[in-house]
């Protein structure tokens, strides 16, 4: 069953078309990727689905149901959560009330605990034992994880996640992905994740969308997708035989 | 299991045991008679001002959005209540002051619609705008509100009425700002202020919960006004939406720590005593005082004197910078 459909999504600002009629679905359960050079229009079509720009052509469906133009706080409570690219902590908060305003605020619980289950999404990310530190306090790679941990508390259907492996090292990147998997599986979570490191996505998406110059380029497995021509020069550039 | 603070900024010991001890003890002396005219009007004003404070602090120092037109709102309580004395309307006395607060949210949930698209300094220019505008009105229609000339505000009550309502008034201030930082609204307030963005994304309708945080603000703003104008039995258009008291309203709860329970009311004591004292000297001494307090303030603890204490500000850090550099210099 399809979660998320973006149908023929378009963004201007001003002269420039960030998105040029995009079409994305994402299987219920699934893991899916959207890469791309910088400037493609990836994190402009997270904005898109999360209410953040309006967009000025095509409609998201969420759940069945036409999100377009919904504001983000509704968007949020109906089940779609995402992370950002540059965190953004609340910094003179605890970890542990950070997580809270999630588990508060986010989809309804349906009657479970909501400081039960900000402990819960503690434990999970491995972020228990700060919960009392003020998240300015917190390190990069521990940022990273209390990212993950503050949208997963908002309990969605759908978690956009956007480039939590940049800057990790291999082996940080090895435990992420193995944690993406992880919510994936156990919390039974839909996850759409833009990444420029491929070996995240090679490992984690089922479906692969590429983006270039707001532009869909490519869809499909991973293994098949960076085989494409247009791919293979959107990333490295033209092949000097070709031109001449 | 590790155990968890939640909202670190409102805790404080038991609050309200705390709080009914002082009310007893200060209804222990006034009842013995401890308390003369003198101390009496002290502690008046010293209610009124915590009202002041904790309402400024509600909206700039958990809510994030920096006002200037908080007089504004204690004016139109103020005015409330002169204008149902001065038409005649019999309103007995906790309910007029009541209205004076609701008038003065309702005031606010009405320019909440313009002000609250816009954010940070231009909103609090705008919320000086408002204060002006309600002033202009008021000196506009001398028909309505006797303009320029003022008001005098029917008074039959003996002073232990006064004393005593600026006692319940101020507890009562505490205790709800106590109940607002530590409830759901007070996590919402906080995350609005703390990321926008991130508030929005996570569930949080910032818009409402800005214009709450607005109301709330302007109706204890307006609580004040209205006791304060019942109190001092005289309003007009300058002494009630008086400028001066703004900056004062701000040193409080900026010296004390605006984003600490007890931040606004020991600002508030601050405040109190350097008027006292600078009074004392000459003739706005006070602000003198104040204001080089506030200069001390910003530079070594801008989180405030609480927010210092309670570890959340960087003071510590500054202080042992100056000792170094201190030593530095001396060796």
């Amino acid at each position: 069953m399809t979660i998320l459909r973006l149908n023929k999504i378009d963004k201007r600002f001003g002269g420039i078309k960030a998105l040029k009629s995009v079409d994305f679905e994402v299987e219920e359960a699934s893991i899916a990727g959207i890469v791309g050079p910088n400037g493609a229009g990836k994190t402009t079509l997270f904005n898109i689905v999360t209410g953040y720009y309006k967009p000025d052509g095509g409609y998201v469906i969420f759940d069945n149901k036409n999100i377009t133009g919904l504001k983000p706080h509704q968007i949020c409570k109906m089940g779609i959560a995402r992370t950002y690219q540059i965190v953004r902590p609340f910094k003179d908060m605890r970890v542990f009330d950070n997580i809270m305003v999630g588990a508060k605020f986010g989809r309804p619980l349906d009657k479970r605990n909501p400081e039960k289950w900000a402990r819960e999404v503690l434990e999970f990310t491995g972020l228990i034992n700060r919960a009392n530190e003020f998240a300015r306090n917190l390190t990069f790679t521990e940022l990273r994880r209390f990212e993950v941990a503050r949208a997963l508390a908002c309990n969605p259907k759908i978690l956009l996640l956007d480039e939590v492996l940049a800057g990790l090292n291999p082996a940080e990147v090895t435990v992420a992905c193995e944690m993406i998997k992880k919510i994936n599986k156990e919390f039974n979570i839909t996850i759409v994740i833009i990444e420029h490191v491929l070996k995240g996505v090679w490992a984690l998406a089922e479906k692969v969308m590429v983006l270039h110059h707001g532009e869909k380029i490519g869809e499909g497995k991973p293994e098949e997708v960076f085989k494409m021509k247009q791919v293979e020069e959107a990333y490295l550039g033209t092949r000097w035989e070709a031109v001449a | 299991m590790p155990k968890f603070r939640s909202i670190p900024l409102g805790r404080f010991g038991n609050v309200y045991v705390l709080t009914i001890i002082c009310f007893a003890i200060l209804t222990a002396m006034f009842m013995v008679g401890l308390i003369g005219a003198y101390i009496s009007s002290l502690i008046i004003f010293l209610m009124v001002y915590i009202v002041l404070a904790i309402s400024w602090s509600i909206l700039s120092g958990y809510a994030g959005e920096f006002t200037f037109g908080h007089i504004g709102f204690f004016g139109v309580g103020g005015y409330t209540v002169a204008l149902l004395s001065f038409h005649n309307i019999d309103i007995v006395i906790p309910f007029n002051i009541l209205l004076g607060g609701c008038m003065a949210a309702l005031f606010a949930l009405i320019v909440a619609y313009p002000l609250l698209h816009i954010r940070g300094w231009y909103f609090a220019l705008g919320t000086w705008a408002v204060a002006e505008i309600a002033r202009t009105l008021i000196l506009g229609f001398p028909a309505v509100t006797n303009a320029g000339a003022g008001i005098f505000v029917e008074h039959p009550y003996p002073p232990a009425f006064d004393y005593f309502g600026a006692l319940i008034l101020g507890f009562s201030a505490i205790i709800v700002f106590y109940k607002i930082i530590n409830s759901r609204l007070g996590l919402a307030f906080v995350s609005v202020r703390d990321n926008y963005d991130a508030a929005r994304m996570m569930g949080i309708n910032t818009t409402l919960y800005r214009t709450i945080a607005f109301m709330i603000h302007a109706f204890l703003a307006g609580l004040a006004g209205g006791f304060f104008a019942q109190y001092k039995v005289f309003v007009d258009p300058y002494s009630a939406f008086e400028f001066s008291w703004i900056f004062k309203v701000i040193v409080m709860a900026v010296i004390g720590g605006a984003s600490t329970f007890a931040g606004p009311i020991v600002g508030a004591v601050l405040v109190l005593i350097f008027e006292e004292i600078g009074k004392t000297f000459f003739m706005r001494g006070s602000l003198l005082l104040m204001a080089i307090m506030l200069v001390v303030v910003f530079r070594f603890m801008p989180e405030g004197i609480v927010g210092a204490l309670s570890g959340r500000s960087s003071a510590p850090i500054f202080f042992k910078k100056i000792q170094r550099l201190l030593k530095r210099e001396s060796s």
